[in-house]
């Protein structure tokens, strides 16, 4: 018999593109000295979604060493949850829209074991749908031990690399929920979702202005679920969204400032991958010890709003 | 009695006007055209550099309402329109022989930055002013106190509107923000839960320099026309407004639009820095609109109106019905 508060992220992994694009070659809105400002110098570009999610995948599950249940595919774009059929381009017929990433994925790294699904809809939150989902997966059905999310997406070749003052990367990322032998233990999670907010480019400003209070209100929401207080927060891992954004995001949560981990290189704002970029980049340089409670935290289109507690374990 | 106004056109004057029906009024006006028509009230087109010689000898009473309060504008120009536009009128008070009285109406914003108990007197001046348009009224006290006539001062706090309809003739930094608040675009407001907002209705406010303007001369005297202990938190304004935007929006009503979060100012000055370095329009037009009116919220006071309450009584109009028509008034009149 596994206790629930057993379940947490066993291993993870992130894979980038080689390719890494100053701000000013990109095509932005904003010039490229205000988004320097906000903290991006540049973007991972030219990154291959099927690609970054196999190599991420690959390493998760090797670091996990485990077999593997269940495969959640999340993107936020829906381009990313189509895999380009063998069909030359010229013969393909609506056939090709049922090509999946996810089932290409369990083909390709030989998952014969698992269940595939996909997670939608949550934009740049989308990897903490796939967690959530994957921790009540395991909760839920015994014979579910071992549950490997996967997140990637790359914006076309030429594409606006700017949203909402964000520059956004190519990455992906992955990580295997695990009954067991966990580097961080599920603590609890809280999620606020607006859908009067699903209008993206009709509620541009309003979205902005949603955006901190709601956060603030997702941070309490996640606190209070886990009977914790803001000065129990040990660290925040950010997003790779604007930099400036998370000073403010800090004092609304009432959590000190110097508890915001700042991070050693800019992967820009690559959609799902950011926490775990962020959180392997962190334990990569020692900023971790066990007994931590760390904050997430990601916002996604839609709109939902994600924060999670996890806690590191000895084996971090 | 014969009283000259100046602000007829403003917020305040035809509210004024109105009270002083059982007088004579003469008007200053720049265009007479668009001034309001009372019966009781002569418009006498001009401008505070050029006021009417030919009514200095009649003149009994001047009751200075014009101000520019353009918050956001230079202290130069500011100087210009109310300390100059002031000294012209003191100037002309002295000219008139049958003089009783010069009521000057201010702000209760003279005292800047200060917190706490604002009294009803003169203020030493503030540490700092949130805008140039306090100091240029704080300064404007000092030349008036000083000028050696009969005057008195009125502060009036934030007149929001009418207490009958909500109608405002001209809309401030209040009704932008309270526009942008029912639109959903202020993340957060400057201040604290318990900082008190003291918003009057135009009638209140009116009552009050009229009461002052006609009761025995008490030279130096200043009289705040404020809610006083009758104004609400900024954390029951909040509330109020998220529940008058409940009834009139579903997106409100269900909770899709979060309220603002009310936070300290080094917290809002994060945010009015992002939205800066952003470039992004509309939230600076928002940013500046809150700007005029926010900042001062970072320093909770309450003002003294022990005299207010001689002269017209402590009744205030109720704030949440005041709230209520006044937004009413500024979503009908921008949507």
């Amino acid at each position: 018999m596994t206790h629930t508060e057993d379940i947490g992220i066993r291993s993870l992994a992130t894979a980038l593109p080689e390719k890494f694009a100053a701000v000013e070659a990109l095509r932005t809105t904003s010039p490229a000295e205000t988004l320097r400002g906000f903290g991006f110098p540049g973007a991972w570009v030219d990154g291959d979604v099927s690609e970054l999610a196999a190599t991420a995948a690959a390493k998760a599950i090797e670091r996990a060493g485990v077999g593997i249940d269940v495969l959640l595919w999340a993107s936020a774009l829906a381009a990313s949850h189509e895999h380009r059929s063998t069909v030359p381009a010229g013969e393909r017929d609506v056939l090709s829209c049922f090509c999946y990433q996810g089932s290409w994925l369990q083909e390709q790294l030989g998952l014969e074991g698992a269940s595939v699904s996909g997670i939608a809809q949550q934009g740049c939150a989308g990897m903490f749908a796939a967690m959530r989902q994957a921790r009540a997966l395991i909760v839920a059905e015994a014979e579910t031990s071992n549950v490997l999310c996967v997140g990637a997406d790359a914006f076309p070749p030429d594409a606006d690399r700017e949203i909402l003052y964000n520059v956004i990367s190519d990455a992906g990322c992955a990580c295997v929920l695990s009954r067991e032998e966990v580097l961080y233990r599920w603590v609890g999670y809280h999620q606020v979702s607006r859908g009067y907010y699903w209008d993206v480019p009709a509620k541009q400003s309003e979205i902005i202005a949603a955006y901190f209070p709601t956060a603030a209100l997702t941070v309490r929401g996640v606190l209070k679920k886990t009977g914790l207080q803001p000065c129990d927060i040990d660290l925040v891992i950010p997003t790779g969204v604007n930099r400036s954004s998370w000073p403010i995001l800090m004092r609304l949560c009432g959590i000190p400032d110097e508890r915001l981990y700042q991070p050693a290189q800019s992967f820009g704002h690559t959609i799902a991958a950011d926490s775990l970029l962020m959180l392997e980049e962190a334990r990569d340089r020692g900023a971790l010890r066990p007994g931590m409670k760390l904050l997430l935290f990601a916002y996604g289109f839609g709109s939902s709003w994600c924060a999670l507690i996890l806690e590191t374990t000895d084996l971090v | 009695m014969k009283i000259l106004l100046t602000g007829y056109t403003g917020n305040l004057g035809p509210a004024i006007a109105r009270e002083l029906a059982a007088h004579a009024v003469h008007a200053m006006v720049r265009d007479a055209g668009s001034a309001p028509v009372m019966a009781h009230v002569c418009n006498v087109e001009g401008s505070l550099e050029s006021l009417p010689a030919s009514l200095t000898g009649e003149i009994e009473l001047i009751i200075h309402a014009a101000a520019s309060t353009s918050f956001l504008a230079p202290l130069d120009d500011l100087r210009i329109a109310n300390v100059e536009g002031t000294r012209h009128v003191l100037d002309f008070a002295r000219t008139c022989p049958r003089l009783k009285k010069v009521v000057h109406v201010s702000t209760a914003c003279v005292c800047g930055m200060q917190s706490g108990d604002i009294p009803e007197e003169r203020l030493r001046r503030p540490p700092a002013f949130v805008n140039a348009y306090e100091q240029s009224k704080w300064e404007t006290e000092a030349l008036v106190l000083d000028a050696g006539l009969p005057a008195e001062i009125v502060r009036l706090s934030i007149v929001a509107g009418s207490e009958r309809d909500g109608a405002v003739r001209r809309i401030g930094a209040l009704h932008h923000t309270l526009y942008w608040l029912w639109k959903g675009l202020i993340p957060m407001m400057a201040g604290s839960p318990d900082t008190p907002v003291d918003i009057i209705s135009t009638e209140f406010a009116a009552k009050v320099v009229t009461a002052c303007a006609l009761a025995p001369l008490s030279t130096g005297r200043i009289v705040q026309g404020c809610a006083g202990r009758s104004s609400p938190s900024l954390g029951e304004l909040l509330d109020h407004l998220t529940s008058l935007f409940s009834a009139k929006s579903p997106a409100w009503q269900r909770g899709s639009i979060t309220p603002p979060m009310i936070v300290d100012g080094e917290t809002f000055a994060l945010f009015e820095q992002t939205v800066e370095q952003s470039g992004d329009l509309l939230f600076r037009r928002v940013c500046q609109d809150s700007k005029a009116f926010l900042p001062g919220l970072l320093h909770p006071r309450r003002y003294e109106t022990s005299r207010a309450d001689a002269l017209v009584g402590p009744a205030r109009p109720d704030w949440r019905n005041l709230a209520e028509l006044v937004t009413s008034h500024v979503i009908d009149s921008r949507s």
